[in-house]
């Protein structure tokens, strides 16, 4: 058996045992995905899903723009009610929801929807009644509250969607947290990077591993740019090429794509910028050029390797 | 089932649900200690801010004999560059920021005049206040602000002293590079 039969095996067997599966379950779903009639209702479900989305986002643009129309001249009652209100609305129906099997994936869309509207009708309600503060004290207690309620629900009904905006609040939460004591951007930046890095890898080993990838790319993204802007701070931002060797590294113990796209394209974005400032007034640009594409096709290959050989199938 | 083994077998989400609130705790720790064991600033600062407001006036503050005092340029064709300051005054005692309002006197052409609202301050112009604190900016902020709803970038200022340090509330304009020290506020 090949390396990479064994690898989608042993993958199947991690799914399965986060989500409780048995062999009938997968034997039951192959069966009904290989049937021929499934096959003809995909591109119809499709279409539909795809008119679904253009319908739902073009009901939500039209209210966005009755509301913002009409801002102006609402009372701070009806701006409260308009979006906090109707977020919370939403929420409970998006609760209400997951308890009636027909209605359970409405669920993801109201959820997302109200994660939006409720912090800004938050924000628009101490707006409105507040005196003194400033902004980041108003973010802090408006994620706070989020974090609260969308964990809880997320841990009572283990919805993925909640698990997303769960790590966002607490991401957003945390950020302003360092932001009003003072702490250094940058340091809270890796703090809150490497702290969501932590969280994501705990999700990717759970039945939401769905929103791995995303929050991977997040992480990841943020650990290089606050890790680079500390170590040129210090004068020591080669260290930065080791913690880009090190990342990839970590995609392929983590099984993530994503680390490994933000990792390798970190390792030729530093040495494009270190050849450029150290070797193109030494042995011409050209030269430096040249050797930089050669760099870039065997680092890009080195990344397809180890995606083919070590992460295929993960996140 | 006991936490001790509940994190050891959560171990990576107990670091990254606990690494924000530690590290929360000892920032506050790390900064409470040497504000506890030095005095709190106890005099006011001067300074002021670059405004790009437009104005018929160029206006820069300065010192002059202990006295703040305004430079004023009434702007023609041939005075394009524009440079217009802000005063404040930051008094750490209140925690609170003061702008100084003026307003150059009418018919003025170029002229060095005393800011009234301000005439019975003493002002030193020393770069350490006399109870040994000094105005400074923060550390530079830099991309940690993809974390941050404001971008991140920010160029705060301080009063400091060793490792004791006071943040100074920003201005309406922001503080950035286009701040000036003026001087301290004495007895």
């Amino acid at each position: 058996m090949s390396i990479n039969r064994q690898d989608a095996l042993a993958d199947i067997v991690t799914i399965a045992r986060n989500n409780g599966l048995t062999a009938a379950d997968i034997s039951a779903a192959l069966a009904v995905a290989g049937s021929s009639a499934d096959k003809t209702n995909s591109g119809s479900n499709i279409l539909k899903k795809i008119f679904g989305y253009i319908g739902g986002i073009l009901i939500l643009s039209g209210i966005g723009a009755f509301i913002g129309m009409f801002w102006d001249d609402m009372g701070s009652a009806s701006r409260i009610l308009v979006t906090l209100g109707l977020g919370f609305v939403v929420f409970i129906m998006g609760v209400a929801s997951l308890n009636d099997e027909r209605y359970r994936r409405v669920a993801t869309p109201l959820f997302l929807i109200a994660a939006f509207l409720e912090p800004l009708g938050l924000m628009v309600m101490l707006e409105e009644f507040s005196s003194g503060g400033n902004v980041t004290q108003a973010v802090a207690f408006v994620s706070f509250l989020m974090l609260i309620q969308q964990g809880l629900i997320f841990w009572k009904t283990q919805v993925t969607v909640l698990a997303l905006t769960s790590v966002f609040f607490f991401c957003a939460f945390f950020s302003a947290l360092f932001k009003l004591i003072g702490m250094n951007y940058d340091f809270a930046g890796l703090i809150v990077s490497i702290s969501l890095l932590c969280l994501t890898y705990r999700i990717s080993r759970s039945p939401h591993a769905a929103i791995a990838p995303f929050w991977y790319f997040i992480g990841t993204f943020g650990l290089m740019c606050t890790a680079y802007d500390l170590l040129d701070d210090r004068n020591a931002d080669i260290l930065f090429l080791g913690l880009c060797a090190f990342t990839i590294y970590l995609s392929t113990a983590v099984r993530s794509r994503s680390i490994l796209l933000i990792g390798t394209v970190s390792m030729l974005w530093y040495i494009g910028k270190f050849t450029a400032e150290h070797f193109a007034n030494n042995v011409g640009w050209p030269i430096a050029l040249i050797l930089v594409g050669v760099l870039f096709l065997g680092i890009g290959s080195l990344a397809v390797r180890i995606n083919n050989k070590y992460i295929k199938q993960g996140g | 089932m006991s936490l001790g083994r509940l994190i050891k077998e959560n171990f990576v989400l107990a670091v990254g649900l606990g690494l924000p609130v530690i590290m929360v705790l000892v920032f506050m720790v790390s900064s409470a200690i040497p504000r506890m064991m030095t005095t709190a600033p106890q005099f006011s600062v001067v300074f002021s801010v670059q405004s790009y407001n437009s104005s018929d006036y160029n206006i820069r503050y300065f010192i002059d004999k202990d006295v703040i005092k305004a430079k004023i340029e009434k702007r023609g064709k041939e005075t394009t560059p524009h440079h217009l300051e802000e005063l404040y005054i930051y008094n750490p005692i209140e925690k609170k920021l003061r702008k100084i309002e003026f307003t150059p006197p009418a018919n003025t052409g170029h002229a060095e005049v005393t800011v009234e609202s301000v005439k019975d301050l003493k002002i030193s112009t020393k770069e350490t206040s006399p109870d040994g604190y000094q105005f400074s900016r923060h550390d530079r902020n830099r991309s940690g602000g993809i974390f941050f709803f404001d971008g991140g970038y920010r160029e705060g200022y301080r009063l400091h002293k060793d490792a004791a340090s006071y943040n100074i509330p920003d201005s309406p304009n922001r503080y950035g590079s286009n701040v000036k020290f003026l001087g301290w506020v004495t007895p």
